[in-house]
């Protein structure tokens, strides 16, 4: 029950990240035809599309994570006992938490404080600082629970070996 | 501890990380972490003072991959990856590897090396060697695939092939030496021209003997080709000569710039394959997810590399081993040999940026005092940190290839054919060396 | 260690651009100053072009102890220094009036201390970038009808001011300007002398029209708080002098590397020369007058912050006044030097 709650967050968290990268898209190409056509680019394009990045590259970590995904080298590992394999595996999952977990508190500390100070970047549109360090901090999130998921899934996993 | 000490076991700590299967962006960012924090608790000549450390570490490790993922010019190789699953989802790619297939038939390695050549194609468009092997490699691998081509020569072409991205310009990493050698890109472009046109003949004669000598891994086509054949098959790839048209032509009337090209590109390929009906929503929704996958993936990658470069910077490594050579003693034929060694062992692990920022604030000075050409050098530097790009163990461009394959091929396949052509990079970085005319000789035009 | 090894203090210096250039160099005299003057006690350990702190980084950074001291810009860090960004406001293109001015401002004004306090950095010293010019490829600007129709690459007030006279304006990072204007896909950019030697644009483009329009001066060094504090009498005394003396050493070199500069293009690097064009004096004061409106956005900003915006406003306006009296009496230091 909570493992389909958690596949359908990081399906969604997917999602979102698919229609930022559409919106890059869209901005890009409506900021130079804009340029082109009426002389009017899109305002403060550039820094939209900066902060968009934030949705495609961190929302979707744990949904990779989940379809294991994420780059290693294997080719020593690969050749160890299993139980050890077993180990290594969560080892790299806890230095990855450990890594990404660091960044995103870190990044989440900052929020009630740019909030109440209503602090935006210079330029036209006045784009606000926070929320696209929440939804940083919401792709953490999911991360981490992904990570604990698969490790409770590692430790179950080496039990069973263990058993049979 | 003394950070130079600190950044040594640093790399130690990495190579085993690595070798214990931590994912490569966890074992980078855990080291860059810990590192910085050790070097600001223990600072030389005082104790151990983890409250010194907590806060710019934490710092560091926030602030800067913040930064660095919400840096509009990195937004290029995002946009570049969605047009090549755009194109691949609407079968521009079939049509034109269809093509490529019957054309070259009788080419030894025929559509390996006409995928090496686009990825020359590419370069014009792009400035940056991971979009170019990014969207190149979803664009030639899966057909080289299918015609039942061995996976390391498949993957090892791309992988190598995406070098010439930053070589062939457009180039942001000529741009940026440029900036720090004060020198004119106009030249430093054009002096590239020759050594990436040199680069690319060689990938394609390493493709060549190795099928000569292994014609198992790219069969032939055995059927019987007919002229109307060649012919319809190369009719069919009219909407990608469209697309590459209206994006490099865009790029050169000066409709659009370099970094927005990606977006534009993938626009058109969105609006062809609507309009053509070969696209529906669920093939864009396929493309976008891929797209989306593989950027994170990759960009993380990039994050923990980016901290890996600050952690370097506060060991002052770079400008250790600089200052060992500089005042090594030995010939300055010995101190070029040395630095080009620099090159490579920080490309084993750093990234092409990271690089220049770290050591060419010192190694120009020293080449200068030689009086070599800054241009010239600047060539050398550009094509050592391409190298960097696909020799192990931080090869970004074949990560990027491996985030395209997934399960299909390990990522030591991927080095594995890269090896082949590396061999053939060692005498095209000796040329390049040795004969600075190959650089130097266009530049007199301008 | 021994006992001169132990007094000898490196301060981890984190620059964000080349080891090249007019800058770079201000910071090559100050480290050696700063050697000499403190009996080899202290000195600095610079990391160049952002491999530390990038200019985006650098104020947090800064204030976080990733480094002692660093060039900072602070409108990349918002909310953090509003008051300096108080100095981009006034339209005027002196490098020694507007970077004693902002010196001054930032070493006096008690809502500019105030706000070092909380972003636990110590105001060092000042940069510039000069005053602020049109540079345009094809066609020489002189005129609002010469502009209407192009596109230019501009940032912060010139925004506002440029698509008034017609044109559109884009926003790119300055690495970025020599492949857009190269390829046509802007037509121009607002800049500075020195940037446009090095970047390299002479390659790209043919004309400056010279408004001679604001400058950057939210644009200097900041050492960390915790750093300064931990420094002895001695050694505070000794930076905050190199800090008013760096100011002044950058406004000379400045001043004269954009005479210098303005020859080169004139005459020509590598053959490319560039065209020097004055505006007319109506399209000059038009641009200047919508660009000084501007300042109601810092306004804004700073009334947020809960600053006193007029009264900040007008402290930095009358040491600009003060500054430009100074000049206008005894003329730029340097020359009185040389007298
Ligand atoms: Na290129
Ligand atoms: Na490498």
């Amino acid at each position: 029950m909570l493992l389909r709650l958690l596949d359908l967050i990081e399906n969604i968290a997917l999602w979102v990240g698919c229609a930022a990268l559409l919106i890059m898209g869209a901005l890009v190409t409506g900021s130079v035809l804009g340029r082109g056509l009426f002389n009017k680019p899109i305002p403060d394009d550039l820094l939209m599309i900066g902060l968009l990045m934030v949705c495609v590259i961190i929302l979707p970590l744990a949904y990779v994570e989940r379809s294991n995904g994420h780059i290693a080298v294997t080719v020593i590992a690969d050749r160890l006992p299993k139980p050890v394999q077993t180990a290594l595996t969560i080892l790299g999952r806890l230095i990855f938490a450990a890594f990404i977990g660091t960044m995103g508190v870190v990044i989440a500390r900052k929020v009630p404080k740019e909030f109440e100070q209503g602090l935006y970047y210079d330029g036209r549109l006045e784009v606000p600082t926070w929320p696209m360090k929440v939804v940083f901090a919401f792709g953490v999130a999911v991360f981490l629970l992904r990570i604990v998921t698969n490790i409770i899934q590692d430790l179950r996993g080496s039990d069973d070996d263990a058993v049979t | 501890m003394d950070p130079l000490t600190v950044g040594i076991y640093g790399l130690i700590a990495t190579l085993v990380l690595l070798a214990l299967r931590v994912p490569i962006a966890a074992a980078l960012g855990s080291v860059a972490s810990v590192g910085i924090f050790i070097i600001f608790a223990w600072r030389p000549g005082a104790e151990f003072q983890p409250e010194w450390a907590w806060q710019p570490t934490f710092s560091l490790i926030a602030n800067n991959p913040y930064a660095f993922i919400t840096t509009y010019t990195l937004s290029t190789i995002p946009l570049f990856i969605f047009m090549g699953h755009l194109a691949y989802e609407a079968g521009f790619t079939t049509d034109i590897y269809r093509a490529a297939r019957l054309w070259l038939a009788r080419l030894k390695g025929g559509v390996a090396i006409a995928s090496v050549v686009g990825c020359g194609g590419f370069s014009a468009i792009t400035g940056s060697s991971v979009a170019c092997a990014a969207a190149m490699g979803r664009i030639a691998i899966p057909e080289m695939l299918r015609f039942g081509y061995s996976k390391s020569l498949a993957s090892g072409s791309v992988a190598i092939g995406g070098t010439l991205g930053s070589l062939i310009p457009p180039s942001v990493l000529f741009i940026l030496y440029g900036i720090f050698a004060e020198q004119s890109i106009a030249k430093l472009f054009i002096a590239a021209v020759i050594p990436g046109l040199l680069s690319l003949a060689a990938y394609v004669l390493v493709i060549y003997i190795w099928v000569s000598r292994r014609p198992q891994d790219a069969p032939v086509p055995d059927e019987e080709i007919s002229r109307a054949d060649k012919m319809r098959a190369l009719r069919d790839c009219w909407a990608i000569i469209v697309l590459f048209v209206a994006v490099v032509g865009g790029i050169y009337i000066g409709i659009f710039t370099p970094t927005e090209a990606a977006g534009i590109g993938a626009a058109t390929t969105l609006a062809l394959g609507l309009i053509l009906g070969r696209l529906n929503l669920s093939k864009i929704y396929a493309a976008l997810k891929e797209s989306v996958f593989q950027s994170s993936m990759v960009f993380v990658i990039a994050i923990g590399g980016k901290l890996f470069v600050n952690f370097i910077a506060l060991t002052g490594l770079a400008s250790e081993i600089t200052m060992w050579i500089e005042t090594s003693g030995v010939s300055v034929f010995m101190v070029m040999g040395l630095i080009v060694l620099m090159y490579i062992f920080l490309g084993m692990f750093l990234d092409p940026i990271g690089i220049i920022l770290l050591t060419l604030p010192l190694t120009i000075p020293i080449v200068e005092t030689f009086g070599f050409s800054l241009i010239w050098f600047g060539v050398v530097v550009i094509k050592l940190l391409e190298i960097g790009l696909v020799t192990p163990p931080i090869g970004l461009n074949v990560f990027v290839i491996k985030s395209i394959v997934g399960d299909k091929i390990p990522l030591e396949s991927i080095f594995g054919g890269v090896a082949w052509f590396l061999l053939v990079e060692v005498f095209v970085l000796a040329a390049i060396l040795f004969i600075p005319a190959l650089s130097l000789y266009l530049t007199t035009f301008l | 260690p021994t006992s001169a090894e132990a007094q000898m203090r490196e301060l981890r210096f984190a620059e964000f651009g080349p080891n090249r250039g007019t800058r770079a160099a201000a910071l090559e005299w100050l480290d050696q100053e700063m050697r000499d003057r403190s009996g080899g006690t202290l000195g600095l350990d610079i990391t160049w072009g952002g491999a530390l702190l990038g200019a985006k980084t650098a104020a947090q950074g800064l204030s976080d102890g990733v480094a002692d001291m660093a060039s900072i810009v602070p409108v990349y860090a918002p909310g953090q220094l509003v008051a300096y960004e108080v100095t981009d406001t006034i339209q005027f293109g002196d490098e020694w009036v507007g970077m004693m001015a902002t010196y001054e401002f930032m070493t006096t004004n008690e809502a500019a201390l105030e706000e070092q306090k909380k972003a636990n950095i110590k105001y060092f010293g000042n940069y510039t970038t000069g005053p602020t010019q049109l540079l345009t490829r094809e066609a020489p600007v002189t005129t609002a009808a010469d502009l209407d129709g192009l596109t230019i690459r501009a940032t912060g007030a010139f925004v506002p001011a440029l698509e008034a006279k017609g044109a559109s304006t884009v926003s790119m990072s300055q690495p970025k300007v020599y492949e857009a204007i190269s390829n046509g896909s802007a037509d121009g950019s607002t800049t500075y002398y020195y940037v446009v030697k090095a970047y390299k644009h002479y390659e790209v483009a043919n004309y400056i029209t010279e408004l001679n329009m604001g400058q950057v001066l939210a644009f200097g060094i900041g050492m960390n708080m915790n750093t300064y504090m931990s420094l002895t009498p001695d050694q505070q005394a000794l930076v905050d002098e190199l800090g008013r003396e760096f100011t002044a050493y950058v406004a000379e070199k400045m001043y004269n590397s954009r005479t210098d500069v303005k020859a080169e293009l004139q005459e020509g690097i590598d053959g490319h020369k560039i065209e020097i064009v004055q505006p007319t004096d109506e399209f000059r004061a038009s641009l200047v007058e919508i660009a000084n409106a501007d300042v109601a956005r810092w306004k804004e900003k700073a009334a947020e912050k809960g600053m006193d915006a007029d009264a900040v406003y007008g402290a930095f306006a009358a040491l600009v006044d003060k500054y430009t009296a100074e000049r206008d009496a005894n003329g730029y230091p340097w020359e009185a030097e040389s007298n």
